[in-house]
């Protein structure tokens, strides 16, 4: 009991001590916080000056002078986009190519195999701004990260180096992670080269992967619609719901008669949800010629197929109306009474 | 020989209540760098920028509420003045029989539609109707009967289209960058399946039109001492199981989830009051079963403001519910217990919870009635006794001071000086009285729920 004492009497003085000894580390982590961000903001405001100097008084900016303490990729990051919003001037495009070619790249290219994600997040955001041709490496490797901030940024990045190598990675990583395929994922596409279509069409042709070929068409609505040389008919057909859906998406940017010709197709699928999209795809390219086939859809077993065309009719005007007017009502329980809410409005 | 028992339990206890505290330092002691980079990263420029994309994930944010016309209406602008960019409201009238609907139809010219609804998961409850805001096009709100939270969000489960959403209680405030830093949270791990974040206490504080003008700490004694309670969970309780594989549970006031994975899994469990608590665990216990790689983990950095019980009557029922479900949610999933198959969550997160926090008080109540019994026998160890209030209430103090000093220089909401002390000052004296009352309420709902366990 003694020795249980001196045991516990012990312990109760090494938990206060220890509790303390992290209170006082909690403030001397932040006093030494402090300082780094005296110095982060020292250094922020010398490489600032330094870049003015080269902008404004002329001066030539020499990377190899840049000392080894302001190569910090997130200062350079946050610099640069201070200065593209500031700045528009001939001066700051050169000083621009040159800090980003001669420094920026090659700390991206060392932090993109780093263990910690916000170096590599700082390495994926460079190789938006500028990649070279050796890069694809780097780029593939950050776009199969884990960590979604960077593979999301990566698929951007791909896609902006406009190489086979990447854009092959961009597709099997949105193979593998649908929600990638959701409109505003895809706005990562947005101003990035049309040149990449080839590389999506050639992984078309070769690929027997679903989900790549799904990941290949959502991208495919992104870009300006081309020829296309591979049987769109036999993906349209696929036992796959999701590639099916895929098609009938990027259906509706081909060319008016293939588009509305593929889209009556898909009403006639088993699935409800392929049904529907299509239908608000038919409604998307105005096709007036398949009002009649439109209006069958009038008569499907599933609720929301009825109800979606009775409001895409609607949308097609008198035409519309009158293939409405013609439903049975005792067939067409709600979509009859939306035809009446329709009319009265 | 009533002296050897009465020391063994003694001994017991004491070396039961030192391990407990050894798990507590321990919490205390891996939490810290987390505590510390969150806050770090908190003050960096790029987290605003990036989380202002509309490229990022949509969120929903569900808003389950039942009678809650005085606060509905500062929760639902608190969500809509967030600055996360891409997001969604639904709010979801649990059958609420005074003037919420109408308040919310009135402010925010709801009209009636009529979607079509998937069914991912069960749900008990038919819906009454379904409106969408004039004003705000990303609001919407369903009408249903009333058949619990459960239940109301795996209809908010049902409706929601994004891949991720947030749960927040109808009656707590979000701040303005609450949703992005969660999601910057969430999105800087690989397969985030949910995310807590930190939730202080309302009462006390001034707002207006969901946002918090005045953040002060109540002087009223109850809500003080749970301003205590919440800070030492959340600041360091909830970052510190996140060296461990994460928390089996965070506040239902605010979580985030991957909506996905919550499908999988079946949804909410509409009969358990703890959701929170049986909805992370079960996300453990189903993400280990498929051997995945996941992620649920907690930033003290995403924070919310909610109302607290504000009566002792209150204060008890709340407490009561929340034992007795947690119990019934450990209870379902105790095949995780020291079971390897679950990794650090089976062989030290639920042991501890189980036996730690929420058995601990059926240890420490023992321990009163032991002090009683021995001092009526004259059998009082004194020095024991002494130790024991050292070790239970010294360092449970101790450890809510240290809280608080961490607190100012890392995620201080509390910035007036008089606040400061009054914080520092309420819990020298929580754990005298109050902490015996929540004490004796866990152990009559643990009691209730054996006896009930029993009979069935």
């Amino acid at each position: 009991m003694t020795i249980g004492y001196h045991i516990a009497e012990n312990f109760i003085i090494f938990g206060f001590i220890f509790v303390a000894v992290i209170i006082i580390f909690t403030y001397l982590m932040k006093l030494l916080q402090f300082f780094i961000n005296i110095y982060t903001n020292f250094v922020f405001k010398t490489i600032k000056r330094r870049i003015k100097k080269a902008i404004f008084l002329r001066h030539k900016f020499v990377p190899k002078k840049f000392k080894i303490r302001y190569r910090n990729l997130g200062i350079l990051l946050k610099i640069l986009h201070e200065f593209d919003q500031t700045v528009k001037s001939d001066e700051w495009s050169e000083v621009r190519k040159v800090l980003i070619r001669q420094v920026m790249l090659p700390l991206a290219r060392k932090y993109s195999t780093s263990r910690k994600w916000i170096k590599r997040f700082y390495a994926v955001n460079t190789f938006i701004l500028l990649s070279e041709e050796h890069d694809d490496k780097y780029i593939v490797k950050l776009i199969h990260d884990d960590i979604p901030f960077i593979y999301l940024h990566a698929i951007t990045a791909g896609l902006m180096h406009q190489s086979e190598n990447t854009v092959n990675a961009v597709i099997k990583k949105m193979s593998l992670e649908s929600w990638t395929s959701q409109s505003t994922a895809l706005e990562a596409f947005d101003n990035t080269p049309a040149g990449n279509r080839q590389f999506i069409e050639k992984m078309i042709h070769h690929t027997n992967d679903i989900s790549v070929k799904t990941a290949c068409y959502h991208m495919l609505t992104k870009y300006p619609v081309g020829k296309h040389d591979w049987n769109i008919n036999k993906d349209l057909s696929s036992t796959n719901v999701e590639l099916r859906i895929a098609v009938i998406k990027y259906a509706a940017l081909l060319d008016h008669d293939l588009s509305v010709s593929l889209l009556r197709k898909a009403l006639n699928d088993d699935v409800s949800d392929v049904k529907v999209i299509a239908l608000f795809r038919l409604n998307l390219v105005k096709a007036e010629e398949a009002i009649h086939d439109i209006a069958k859809c009038l008569d499907d077993e599933d609720m929301t197929v009825r109800v979606v065309t009775a409001g895409i009719l609607k949308n097609f005007g008198e035409k519309g109306l009158k293939a409405l007017q013609s439903a049975n009502p005792e067939l067409r329980d709600i979509s009859y009474h939306l035809i009446q809410a329709l009319e009265n409005k | 020989m009533l002296k050897e028992i009465i020391n063994t339990f003694n001994w017991s206890i004491l070396w039961y209540l030192i391990a407990l505290t050894f798990g507590y330092i321990i919490l205390l002691t891996v939490s810290l760098p987390d505590i510390l980079e969150k806050f770090r990263e908190s003050e960096i420029d790029t987290i605003s920028d990036i989380v202002r994309s509309y490229a990022l994930q949509p969120v929903t944010i569900i808003i389950p509420a039942y009678n809650e016309q005085e606060n509905i209406l500062d929760a639902v602008y608190s969500a809509i003045n967030n600055n996360y960019a891409n997001k969604h409201i639904l709010v979801i009238n649990d059958g609420s029989t005074d003037n919420t609907l109408q308040l919310l139809i009135d402010t925010f010219n709801l009209q009636t539609i009529y979607p079509i609804l998937p069914k991912y998961v069960n749900t008990r409850s038919d819906i009454r109707g379904y409106y969408i805001s004039k004003y705000h096009l990303n609001l919407t709100v369903i009408d249903k009967i009333n058949t619990g939270k459960g239940d109301s969000l795996n209809v908010g489960v049902n409706v929601c289209k994004t891949p991720l959403f947030a749960t927040v209680d109808a009656d707590t405030i979000l701040e303005p960058d609450a949703i992005g830093k969660i999601v910057y949270y969430a999105l800087s791990k690989p397969n985030t399946v949910a995310a807590g974040g930190a939730v202080y206490i309302l009462n006390g504080c001034k707002f207006h039109d969901g946002k918090i003008t005045d953040a002060r700490m109540s002087l009223k004694p109850l809500y003080a001492f749970q301003t205590c309670e919440y800070l030492r969970s959340f600041l360091f309780n909830r970052s510190g199981w996140n060296a461990f594989g994460g928390a089996l549970s965070f506040a239902g006031a605010f979580t985030l989830f991957n909506h996905k994975a919550v499908i999988e899994i079946g949804g909410f469990d509409a009969d358990n009051l703890a959701q929170d608590f049986e909805v992370i665990t079960h996300l453990h216990e189903y993400q280990m079963d498929r051997k995945r790689k996941y992620t649920i983990g907690y930033t003290p950095s995403a924070s919310v403001w909610t109302d607290v019980p504000g009566t002792l009557k209150s204060y008890w029922q709340q407490r009561s519910n929340w034992q007795r479900d947690t119990l019934r949610s450990l209870m379902l999933h105790q095949n995780m217990f020291f079971n390897p198959k679950y990794g650090m969550v089976g062989l030290y997160n639920y042991p501890f919870y189980l036996l730690g926090e929420t058995l601990g008080c059926i240890v420490e109540f023992t321990a009163y009635i032991l002090i009683l019994f021995s001092w009526y026998v004259g059998l009082l160890d004194v020095y024991w006794a002494i130790l024991f209030f050292i070790i239970c209430i010294g360092f449970v103090t101790f450890l809510t001071v240290a809280n608080a000093f961490i607190s100012i220089v890392t995620f201080n909401k509390y910035h007036r000086l008089s606040d400061l002390l009054y914080l520092f000052f309420i819990s020298l004296f929580e754990n005298i009285g109050f902490r015996q009352y929540h004490l004796v309420c866990r152990v009559v709902a643990s009691i209730k729920y054996f006896i009930n366990w029993l009979k069935h």
